[in-house]
């Protein structure tokens, strides 16, 4: 998912993101879905 | 008989004339220094020229000093000191009128929603623009609601009150305002700006090039955006984890939180949402349990 024109914010120390009211738009095709299916399909490592 | 009286006139004469010589030499030393005979057997004898201009020249005063007038005092022992006023050589001097007209032109009238480095004075009244980013719930008495303002340069919140608090809604994100006679103040060293009554407020119409362009803005990695600073308006991209509500209670009213978890390469971060509903996500919620299975087939 690919999610435009958030806003960054922070509580108790922990950086995290908002949407914005109707100035947030999720995508859910967009150019880097492909690697990011890649870095999900990935074999775990073993540790 | 005869000789006696002609001692007794030579006697007189000779009285009458050491006093008319007295007379006339303390009249002299009186009125003019000038004037006065050296007499052979003084015990001090100045030239007498050298006296007369002394006494002239202390006894001119020059006249009350006269900004740029330069005065010379000419004179001698024959000739009365008269004084010469020369040109008035004038100095350069500052105008406070143009040194305010020009201090005036650099004091900053206009502001955007970055503060920090911005120096201007607390009885100066200041115009503002930026954009509405974030639209709080209005409170009552008075009436107020809290708005945060973005544009390319940074954010500011401004608390706007009674009319134009009914101005402002959900639909007004995104959009271009104005607001005239603002006043800076400072708090715990964050400056804000604070409306007045004389304020006035209104939405610029047309486009906004800068909120348009931030759909085009490229994607941030979430480690990235863990170390944006706060208010940045961004776009991410990643998997989706979870997606979960919590209910809340905000100002006295129930709300619902709706929290997402994504995840790339280079780490994960929560996206919140307070305005959306859990329904609105049920078709990535199917997409997430898509990817679990997905995920434990590769182990």
């Amino acid at each position: 998912m690919k999610f435009r024109r958030v806003r960054t914010t922070a509580y108790a120390g922990m950086k995290m993101l908002e949407l914005i009211d109707g100035g947030s738009i999720i995508d859910e095709s967009f150019t880097q879905a492909a690697d990011l299916a890649v870095f999900w399909n990935e074999p775990a490592q073993a540790n | 008989m005869l000789l006696l009286l002609s001692a007794q006139f030579f006697d007189f004469h000779i009285l009458i004339i050491f006093f008319l010589m007295m007379k006339k030499r303390s009249s002299a030393g009186a009125a003019s220094a000038a004037k006065i005979p050296a007499f052979i057997g003084d015990a001090v004898v100045a030239p007498v020229e050298t006296v007369a201009v002394k006494e002239t020249v202390e006894s001119v005063q020059p006249p009350a000093a006269v900004d740029g007038v330069v005065v010379e005092l000419l004179g001698s022992a024959n000739n009365a000191p008269v004084p010469i006023v020369s040109q008035p050589e004038l100095p350069i001097t500052s105008s406070p009128s143009n040194r305010d007209k020009f201090m005036g032109k650099l004091l900053v009238h206009r502001v955007g929603c970055n503060l920090d480095g911005m120096k201007a004075n607390s009885s100066v009244k200041l115009s503002f623009q930026g954009t509405v980013v974030v639209v709080y719930p209005p409170s009552t008495n008075p009436d107020r609601r809290y708005i945060i303002f973005m544009d390319e340069n940074g954010s500011t919140g401004i608390t706007v009150w009674n009319s134009f608090c009914h101005q402002f809604s959900s639909a007004s994100i995104g959009r271009l305002v104005e607001i005239s006679r603002m006043s800076i103040s400072v708090f715990q060293s964050k400056k804000s700006l604070t409306m007045s009554k004389e304020s006035s407020c209104r939405f610029v119409e047309g486009a906004n090039p800068w909120w348009d362009s931030l759909l085009q803005a490229p994607v941030m990695s979430i480690v990235d955006v863990h170390s944006a600073p706060e208010n940045t308006i961004v776009s991410v991209c990643g998997i989706l984890g979870s997606v979960v509500t919590e209910d809340k209670i905000v100002r006295n009213r129930p709300a619902s939180l709706i929290i997402m978890r994504i995840v790339d390469r280079t780490g994960e971060i929560e996206i919140r949402s307070w305005n959306s509903q859990l329904a609105d996500f049920s078709r990535f919620r199917l997409l997430f349990l898509n990817y679990i299975c997905t995920y434990q087939s590769q182990r």
